[in-house]
């Protein structure tokens, strides 16, 4: 560019260079902006995952804190009603609940757990003097619970299924 | 500024643009995976905390069925003469407080799971004067379980998780 009659030469892009930049631009930000949008939609399976896995570790507590007689065996337990004898230590357990505007199904297995192929007995093993082995059966006195949590997601419409179990003694 | 000089200007600015977004977006790439794998980790840590829980369970009953044994393992691990002294008691009370060994189904569906009673002990009878003969009158002892993940842990993510629980038991051999 030329100085004319001792003026300073003036520098500036052109519209095409300004469109291309822009373009560029645009072609750099557009997959950023996705991936906020996935942020987003993360958010929503995560909470829907975590209140799943809240609701089952809840309930599961609950159920390790009746005594061994009130605990429903069954595949699966018919749900839907209040478990435990005793008004003050007893669990409600519905067949779902909404929350968070997500519907949760809820499912509930429980058996006596067994260590022999055979599935008929449960013991074991102590020493009550040096190299004396002793064994002493305990059947029908360790249950096996499971829970699992089910839903449809809104983002995706996808069923997620969570598991999770514990075992619990039967103390008396 | 001529021609030249400029287009080099505009090809430096357009490097740099795409490089910056494409850092930011493996950065928030990561951010995503890494959310995605502890939200995996967070359900499997509660898993293998009902699993030490379970674990405890199994040593509650196994105490509660078989406290003289518990008392003796003690009494032949830190008690009697030295040269009488052994840990075989012990270690075999242990040795089948193990969910996988408990249920015959566990290893089916707890594929890289495992979860086990590591240590019995008993506490606030470690001085003599407390009369550990004839025997014991009230006794807390203090049952401590692990459960681990081996899919995890292959993962990069260890995720072990100790629970240490203390019941009350009361020792009926001398009663």
């Amino acid at each position: 560019m030329m100085s004319c009659g001792g003026v300073a030469p003036r520098r500036g892009v052109t519209l095409v260079e300004v469109i291309i930049g822009i373009t560029i631009f645009a072609f750099a930000v557009i997959p950023l902006v996705g991936l906020f949008g996935r942020g987003t939609t993360f958010t929503q399976v995560n909470a829907d995952h975590l209140a799943a896995m809240h609701s089952s570790s809840s309930y599961l507590r609950a159920l390790l804190g009746l005594p061994g007689r009130d605990i429903p065996l069954g595949s699966p337990v018919e749900l839907g009603k209040t478990f435990g004898s005793d008004p003050s230590n007893s669990v409600h357990i519905p067949t779902s609940a909404v929350i968070n505007g997500t519907e949760f199904s809820y499912r509930l297995r429980i058996r006596y757990v067994t260590r022999d192929p055979d599935e008929k007995d449960f013991w074991f093993v102590t020493m009550p003097d040096p190299d004396t082995t002793a064994t002493l059966t305990a059947y029908k006195r360790y249950f096996r619970l499971e829970f699992e949590v089910s839903w449809t997601s809104k983002i995706s419409g996808n069923t997620e299924r969570l598991n999770l179990h514990v075992y619990k003694a039967d103390l008396g | 500024m001529n021609m030249n000089s400029r287009r080099g200007v505009v090809i430096v600015l357009v490097v740099a643009t795409l490089t910056t977004s494409l850092i930011f977006a493996a950065f928030l790439l990561n951010r995503s995976i890494d959310q995605n794998f502890e939200k995996i980790a967070t359900s499997e840590r509660t898993q293998l905390e009902l699993l030490c829980i379970s674990a405890i369970e199994a040593a509650k009953l196994k105490i509660r069925a078989h406290p003289t044994e518990l008392y003796t393992a003690f009494r032949y691990k830190h008690d009697v003469p030295l040269e009488k002294r052994t840990e075989a008691l012990y270690e075999t009370f242990l040795d089948d407080l193990k969910l996988e060994t408990l249920d015959n189904r566990f290893n089916a569906e707890n594929v890289g799971r495992s979860a086990r009673v590591t240590a019995i002990e008993r506490i606030g009878l470690t001085k003599r004067e407390n009369a550990l003969e004839p025997g014991y009158t009230e006794d807390y002892i203090r049952i401590t379980a692990k459960a681990t993940s081996q899919t995890l842990q292959a993962g990069g993510l260890k995720s072990d998780v100790t629970m240490t629980v203390t019941i009350q038991m009361l020792k009926m051999e001398d009663r």
